[in-house]
């Protein structure tokens, strides 16, 4: 099948900014994006750089963003790329009317045109295509995973996420001394660290992850999920108290609860065992923090009466005694009193609040 | 100059187990890596490590070294195979207690499938992603020893200076930067070299690295002949269904609907050894009880229930590959090449002969695997050897002052590759890779007759000519893959060449290594490891080594 890709190109030797470039390649049906781009390391431009090993999902090399999503390209097929999405169209508003140009050519002095920042929509480069008669099956927009600096074309410099990673301290920390044998663990104790052990550190989520996009202190979801999670949850671990201080330090609570994560090429789904670790950290008394006391003083008052009750939340949240904290937010409340929206200090309960405080008592009996 | 007490070149299971015993042992150790550690291909096996830890039957060492024999089909050092079966219960318990994740009996104790060719189940797993678990066990421990890792480092050449190991030259890949690394003594972990191949379960960065730079530098490689086929790999995209699926009970059927392996193997059935299996499916293939070349993984008896919490990966592998859905149907599947048995000639203890060189893993010639190596040892190979070869670099680093950094190395390989970068229009690099490619699928493959053996050694000589002429497209300084995959290949042929010399020096059928005009083993005359040495610009020359026999004298090898 005959597919268009538009692939980010950037050359820190040659390029001031990154720019795109199309290759019109004819690959088997059903291959893969990483298929489509290998075919054209091989056959037309070898200096076109991206990482690859296994190409089976295993080793998470080839994390790149695709038609506006991220995730791997080995386990991403083509024309399943462009039935889910249709055809990328983002900065590009013309017909995909196109061929290459540039076979064979070692390097491409195309002017580049803007955006520096990986992944970000960057316009076709001026060596344009030209026509195909409409027989490709589409149009594939390539670039480097998002929320870390491009090294080259579609690699990424992955520094801060293993340092993220590491932060966790990423290793069992044992609760007794060993045995002879092996340390017992049943199969629902081990069931527990099954999905973080699927995690092949691929990046897609910290690629996806909006809050990593606007502030670099939060820990991310890999690293949350993998090894905050993991070790968390490891009945061999002795470090528990340890662990929640330390994720709630790397910022644990920043989490949005978007579900970007969720969209997890090994059905890790961060998102989940980010809220189960929020839950863990609380376990474990770590609760001197905006976080925990947030989502405390949230199911206090819907378990007292039924409602959120807006004017318990800020100071639940801030402390009652945090008087820099509350003084900052005093504004706020006058100007609502004086629209008259100030949320009544003192509420009653909704009728039957018992059967809401049951449904708390059944979930928190119930964690998994 | 960058220096360290042990270097490690190769970042998987061997790799970063050798960097964890030596930075235990408090040395100041180095660990070099092309890719990030936890990308390695270790982390693509699947189905488990062995270990008779006994745990589901009264499992013996003596019983899981006799099988290691027996699927050697006689050709495995006894000594190192008695050692690696000894050293494994105290291996897996070692990698538990450092929080590796496996899947459990009711008990809590480490569960254990049956695996080919072994006596009792003995294959400890963690569902279908053992070496992932592994893989990511060891580079914690990397983390907690704080292992210095050169990541993205790519070693071009082995120094050797007055007969002894001193370290390698590597290209920092980020920056295109060509430095010494200088070491007491240098490891080889660099894992397989099933690239050379054309079609292979191997991930890409398996290109005989490790094995070449050694090969180069005087070491021999033994062996090389011995290429495991692996009975279950997609058609498609040669990617592995592990052998736990038949571990856990999966049938293998052909075209009719019928259990063919007990034919072949009247009591294993599709538990026999690898080189048996891939033997009896290329058969039904060959004679017409095949579908387009494949025959089929029959798992649907199994139920879902048990598929998605032993198999879930490789039955999500063969969806996205094929579309099928192992639950509902049988996966056409096919012999695909997976393992090298040979490799850098060692000593049980991971020593080469040249003082001040290691090899583990994959890259290393122990030998325990001999002809045949059974699933469930490679992993145990690079956790046992892994550990042993640091050991003893380490207690031979203490015993010697820092050795002489070979001279002209740095500046050779400098120009070498800047030679390499500088030349215009020659071949591109996979032209000459893939005709590599067919040249072992036709010479090396399952069924061997010495007239395409002599073929693809031909094809080889004449793409080594080649490749010194080879030109790249990216003639940069900043991660030039197209520059280490023109190396990869140049280590890839020194493989290619030296597999297909063996292959037809060695006149027999013995494992893998099947000559169909000699069909039989012959243990009068090659009951022997095959040994080749590198001269420059000429075919290797070609030896033997005694075959070490501790107590198991070779027998007819049925399963």
């Amino acid at each position: 099948m005959l597919v268009n890709l538009e692939v980010q190109r950037f050359n820190p030797e040659q390029d001031a900014a990154p720019h795109v470039e199309s290759f019109e390649v004819d690959v088997p049906d059903g291959s893969t994006v990483l298929e489509a781009l290998m075919h054209i390391k091989d056959e037309r431009d070898g200096s076109l750089s991206f990482r690859r090993s296994c190409r089976s999902a295993i080793c998470g090399s080839c994390t790149m963003s695709m038609n506006g999503l991220d995730g791997l390209a080995c386990k991403t097929p083509i024309r399943q790329l462009l039935s889910q999405f249709g055809e990328s169209g983002v900065a590009d508003a013309k017909p995909h009317e196109t061929i290459s140009s540039h076979a064979g050519q070692a390097h491409f002095g195309a002017a580049a045109t803007a955006a520096p920042v990986a992944g970000a929509a960057v316009p076709s480069s001026s060596v344009a295509p030209k026509t195909t008669n409409g027989k490709s099956v589409g149009t594939v927009r390539v670039g480097p995973m998002h929320n870390l600096p491009i090294v080259k074309d579609l690699v990424v410099d992955m520094t801060r996420f293993w340092e993220k990673n590491k932060s966790l301290k990423p290793w069992l920390v044992p609760k007794n001394a060993p045995p002879a044998r092996e340390y017992p663990q049943s199969p629902e104790e081990m069931e527990r660290l099954w999905r973080p052990a699927n995690c092949i550190f691929c990046g897609t989520c910290y690629s996806l992850c909006p809050v990593v996009s606007v502030d670099d202190t939060f820990v991310g979801p890999a690293a949350i999920a993998r090894v905050g999670y993991r070790f968390l949850e490891d009945t061999r671990d002795g470090a528990r108290k340890e662990r929640a201080e330390t994720i709630v330090e790397q910022n644990l609570w920043l989490c949005a609860h978007c579900y970007a994560c969720s969209y997890c090429p090994k059905h890790v789904d961060p998102h989940e065992l980010i809220a189960l670790s929020c839950v863990a950290t609380i376990e474990e008394g770590v609760t001197d923090n905006t976080g925990a006391r947030h989502a405390m003083v949230v199911a206090d008052t819907i378990k007292k009466t039924g409602f959120l009750e807006e004017s318990q939340v800020i100071p639940g949240t801030l402390g009652y005694f945090n008087l820099i904290g509350l003084s900052s937010v005093m504004p706020l409340g006058l100007r609502l009193l004086l629209k008259g929206k100030m949320p009544p200090l003192l509420m009653r309960p909704v009728p039957r609040v018992t059967e809401i405080r049951e449904i708390f008592k059944a979930a928190e009996a119930k964690r998994y | 100059m960058l220096q360290h007490d042990i270097l490690v070149v190769g970042g998987g299971l061997a790799g970063m187990r050798a960097a964890v015993e030596a930075a235990e042992l408090g040395l100041d150790v180095g660990m070099l890596s092309k890719i990030h550690p936890v990308r390695s291909h270790s982390g693509a096996a699947q189905g488990g490590i062995n270990a008779a830890l006994g745990n589901r039957e009264d499992d013996t060492t003596d019983a899981h070294a006799f099988d290691t024999v027996k699927g050697s089909d006689y050709i495995g050092d006894q000594d190192a195979i008695e050692l690696f079966a000894e050293e494994a219960p105290q291996a897996i318990i070692w990698l538990e207690h450092m929080g590796c994740i496996f899947s459990r009996m009711d008990d809590g104790r480490i569960a254990q499938r049956p695996f080919g060719g072994a006596s009792f189940p003995r294959t400890c797993y963690c569902a279908d992603v053992t070496g992932l678990v592994i893989l990511h066990t060891l580079w914690e421990q990397c983390q907690r020893l704080n292992v210095k890792v050169y990541e993205e480092w790519f070693a071009t050449a082995l120094s050797v200076q007055t007969g002894v190991g001193s370290g390698v030259v590597a290209l920092n890949v980020t920056d295109g930067t060509i430095e010494a690394i200088r070491a007491k003594a240098t490891i080889f972990a660099t894992g397989g070299a099933g690239r050379s191949f054309y079609k292979t379960t191997n991930g890409l960065s398996s290109t005989g690295d490790g094995m070449s730079m050694a090969y180069r530098a005087g070491i021999p490689l033994l062996d090389m002949e011995f290429v495991q086929f692996h009975p279950t790999t997609l058609k498609s995209n040669g990617v592995l269904m592990t052998e736990g699926a038949r571990g856990e009970g999966a049938y293998l059927i052909n075209a009719l609907g019928e259990r063919f392996m007990f034919k072949y193997a009247p009591t294993k059935g599709e538990l026999a050894s690898r080189d048996v299996v891939s033997r009896a499916e290329q058969t039904e293939i060959n004679e017409g009880r095949g579908v387009d070349g494949c025959v089929f993984l029959d798992l649907r008896h199994l139920g879902k229930q048990k598929i998605m919490e032993r198999l879930p990966q490789i039955r999500e592998l063969a969806l996205d590959a094929t579309g099928i859905d192992a639950i509902d149907e049988p996966v056409p599947i096919t012999p695909g090449m997976h393992y090298w048995m040979g490799g850098i000639q060692t000593d049980k203890h991971g020593a080469t002969p040249v003082p001040g060189v290691y090899a583990a893993g994959e890259c290393a010639c122990v030998s325990v695997h001999g002809a045949n190596r059974l699933g469930g040892n490679s992993l145990l190979e690079t956790i046992v050897f892994g550990k042993l070869s640091a050991r003893h670099a380490a207690d031979y680093a203490a015993r010697i002052s820092a050795p002489d950094f070979n001279a002209n190395l740095l500046e050779s390989e400098r120009s070498r590759i800047g030679a390499m970068l500088a030349n215009k229009g020659g071949e591109r690099v996979n032209v000459v890779r893939d005709e590599m490619g067919k040249a072992m699928m036709e010479g090396a493959g399952i069924y061997r007759l010495p007239a395409t053996i002599q073929v693809g050694i031909n094809r080889i000589r004449e793409l080594k000519q080649r490749y010194k002429q080879i030109s790249l497209d990216d003639k940069g300084r900043v991660f030039n893959t197209d520059l280490t995959g023109a190396l990869e290949l140049g280590f890839l042929l020194d493989v290619a060449e030296t597999t297909l010399a063996g292959a037809l020096r060695r006149e027999e059928s013995r494992g893998a290594h099947t000559r169909l005009d000699f069909p039989d083993r012959d243990d009068e005359k090659w009951m022997k490891h095959t040994q080749a040495r590198y001269r420059p610009d000429a075919d290797p020359e070609l030896g033997d080594k005694q075959v070490t026999v501790t107590k198991w004298q070779p027998q007819a090898r049925v399963y």
